[in-house]
């Protein structure tokens, strides 16, 4: 197979680059499977905690805003089912997001200086840090079927569904971890802005507190694509009617329209992204 | 076996045609560009470059050759003149900004031994990630992961974390992936100095192994034996752009021609013939000279022919058991010693009076191959007590014959006599066959 390497864009011949993304893509699985194995076994064997780390920063943050809502601090309102549980689940669902926010430009910045000297499918990398947070996902949902468990909150056969829909949310999160990339990549700005934009986003998603009836905050947790996604993955897994499947699914669609757009453009920009990196 | 099993020599298996990488000097322009890049890149609207923005400056300059299987090319030339870069065009990781570069077949790059392995894991998970990295697939993997090991000779180490290793053990690791991947072309940027001189030996064999396989091979080095042994070509790259191209030896020749030059501009400044007076001047050295046959100061001395190096010094007072120290290095990048003399060794020290003096090393057929060398050269008492030394002497040494094919000169005669007069070694005479 010959292999021709030329300044032009890549995107002037969009069938050759598609073909060799798909070529790239199915060859890397091994790869894909090495550097996840490499990454859970790295992540866990200097910890005598281990896979516990992944249930103490929710039921931390948990904590908190418990403590502050029984203590008055924060003014919680009023939610379908106990508090402490919405808060739980909530910040489970959140967190999800917010690893699959960090995983593009994480991913490619752990495998930086090999990107400079290898080259091999970038998209394999990326796989192996986004299927780490949908692993980590999996041991979270755990203590969520826990928190159902514990209150005693009703359960349905949309139970079922919470696993697909939670993944919605790791979907939602690398498209928009993908857009920031390419800059990200280059500038140190945007991996520090990042907590922060993610901060104030949970503010705007009815994360800590239940959406608000009216105002301007309302007008917000409303137009964020992030509060119809947590609201109907919480709305399954305790068996409440789900209050906007049509907005949920066009959310889905577009995420998935994204990732894909996302997926290419970091392929085109990582030989740029090479060049500026050590190695 | 490789998987190029079914080339033909003689039809290019790599080509690179008038390829040019241009940087910028200036990291913030350079993230700048890099982003106007990704945008032109995503858009469609990059194209081959015109010329160079501010800060920018070409790292590899329309540079053009073909490489058939089997064969050898080295890449020469000083730090910083594109080598490395024109290895990462042509791997693939970076993107030219002119020309094209075409080829065929599996592509392996041995550069940075051990890149990606990670501290905690063991040696074998660490050698199937790697592999992994390099492209094999799940069976090949499986196939030669104890080929790759048994190669490193790694033992029962091999289930511990890598952070147990030497670093020459990580490094034989590292080369034993490499060269387990079944390429078609090889990408080599100067890793041929893994572990110790026995476990080299076995990497070049291993070189040469996949050389008559019909990997084709390019290679990044400054260490001139492994360019004149290995390669069949060599390229010479100064300042990105493509010096000269041809037989090893007259490309490596004009390589160290420009070195020197530049070298002996660089030791204008750094006078390195000064000599550093470290025994508060009671025995110095005042000059170095290198004599020919006839004892008259020459700039080069002449390969196989008699030589001298002669060293003037002045003792405050007596020494007694003064011994001359000669460590001879090529003066190219990385060389190693070529010559590492002591006449204590040779079991001669003298007596210096109170004065002016001289004391010679000479050499009765000069062994050295044409190169520029550079010798530090030093005055000693027993117990390695340095009265003075000079750093960098620098000297030339030319042929009179050929001697590209040679590492050093082997003084010699030729004979011929009938096959009746030959007595053989169990002390029969001639007839056998």
């Amino acid at each position: 197979m010959e292999t021709v390497l030329t300044p032009e864009s890549s995107v002037r011949q969009p069938d050759r680059l598609l073909r060799s993304m798909a070529r790239d893509v199915a060859a890397s699985s091994v790869l894909f499977r090495q550097l996840l194995l490499r990454n859970l076994r790295y992540g866990y064997r200097q910890s005598l905690l281990g896979v516990t780390w992944a249930f103490i920063p929710p039921v931390a943050i948990a904590g908190a805003f418990v403590l502050m809502g029984r203590s008055k601090v924060l003014s919680v309102g009023t939610t379908s089912i106990p508090y402490p549980a919405y808060v739980t689940i909530s910040v489970i669902l959140w967190q999800t997001f917010a690893e699959a926010v960090n995983a593009p430009i994480g991913a490619v910045a752990e495998s930086r200086s090999l990107l400079a000297r290898l080259n091999f499918p970038c998209e394999a990398v990326l796989f192996a840090k986004v299927a780490e947070v949908g692993l980590n996902l999996v041991v979270k949902l755990a203590l969520v079927g826990a928190v159902i468990w514990w209150y005693s909150l009703p359960v349905g056969w949309t139970v079922a569904l919470v696993p697909p829909a939670a993944t919605s949310l790791i979907l939602f999160g690398t498209f928009v971890g993908m857009i920031l990339a390419p800059v990200g990549l280059l500038y140190r700005d945007i991996p520090r802005a990042i907590p922060i934009l993610l901060l104030f986003w949970m503010f705007v998603t009815p994360v800590v507190v239940p959406v608000p009836e009216h105002g301007l905050f309302a007008s917000l947790v409303r137009l964020n694509p992030l509060s119809v996604l947590v609201v109907t993955v919480r709305e399954l897994a305790t068996a409440q009617r789900v209050s906007s499947i049509g907005t949920f699914l066009v959310v889905v669609a577009v995420s998935l329209v994204g990732n894909t757009l996302g997926l290419i453009t970091m392929r085109l920009a990582m030989p740029y992204v090479a060049e500026r990196a050590s190695g | 076996m490789t998987g190029g099993s079914e080339r033909e020599k003689g039809w290019p298996i790599l080509s690179v045609r008038n390829v040019s990488k241009k940087f910028a000097r200036d990291l913030r322009l350079s993230m700048t560009y890099g982003l106007i890049d990704i945008v032109k890149e995503v858009s469609g609207l990059r194209g081959p470059a015109r010329g160079l923005r501010r800060s920018e400056f070409w790292a590899v300059k329309d540079v053009s050759f073909e490489l058939c299987p089997g064969e050898t090319i080295a890449v020469i030339g000083r730090n910083g003149s594109g080598k490395s870069t024109l290895l990462k065009l042509i791997a693939g990781v970076l993107k030219p900004d002119q020309g094209c570069i075409t080829h065929g077949g599996r592509l392996s790059v041995l550069v940075s031994l051990g890149a990606g392995f990670n501290p905690l894991l063991t040696g074998r998970e660490n050698v199937v990630t790697n592999l992994a990295l390099l492209g094999l697939s799940r069976r090949e993997i499986r196939e030669r992961v104890d080929e790759v090991i048994r190669f490193a000779e790694i033992g029962e180490a091999i289930d511990a974390p890598l952070q147990a290793y030497s670093s020459g053990m990580a490094a034989r690791l590292g080369f034993a992936c490499a060269v387990h991947t079944s390429p078609d072309i090889l990408l080599i940027d100067e890793i041929l100095s893994v572990g110790d001189a026995r476990f080299r030996s076995k990497c070049y064999r291993k070189l040469h192994d996949l050389r008559r396989a019909g990997v084709a091979t390019v290679l990044v080095t400054h260490n001139t034996n492994a360019v004149l042994t290995m390669a069949d070509r060599a390229i010479y790259l100064d300042r990105g752009r493509m010096i000269a191209d041809g037989d090893p030896a007259t490309v490596l020749a004009r390589y160290e021609e420009d070195l020197i030059a530049c070298r002996e501009e660089e030791s204008r400044a750094d006078s390195p013939r000064t000599s550093s007076g470290m025994s508060g001047g009671v025995l110095t050295i005042e000059g170095i000279e290198l004599l020919d046959r006839w004892a008259r100061p020459v700039d080069a001395a002449v390969c196989g022919e008699p030589a001298t190096l002669a060293v003037r010094y002045r003792a405050l007072r007596r020494a007694n058991g003064v011994g001359l120290g000669v460590i001879v290095r090529e003066l190219t990048e990385d060389s190693d010693v070529v010559l590492n003399l002591h006449s204590e060794r040779d079991g001669r020290l003298f007596e210096i009076e109170t004065g002016c003096g001289r004391i010679e090393v000479r050499f009765p057929a000069l062994g050295l191959r044409p190169r520029v060398y550079s010798a530090r050269v030093y005055l000693s008492a027993p117990g390695l007590y340095v009265y003075d030394l000079v750093d960098s002497y620098r000297f030339r040494v030319v042929a009179r014959e050929t001697m590209s094919q040679n590492l050093y000169f082997q003084p010699r005669e030729w004979h011929a006599s009938p096959l009746s007069d030959v007595e053989w070694p169990d002390g029969s005479v001639g007839g056998r066959v």
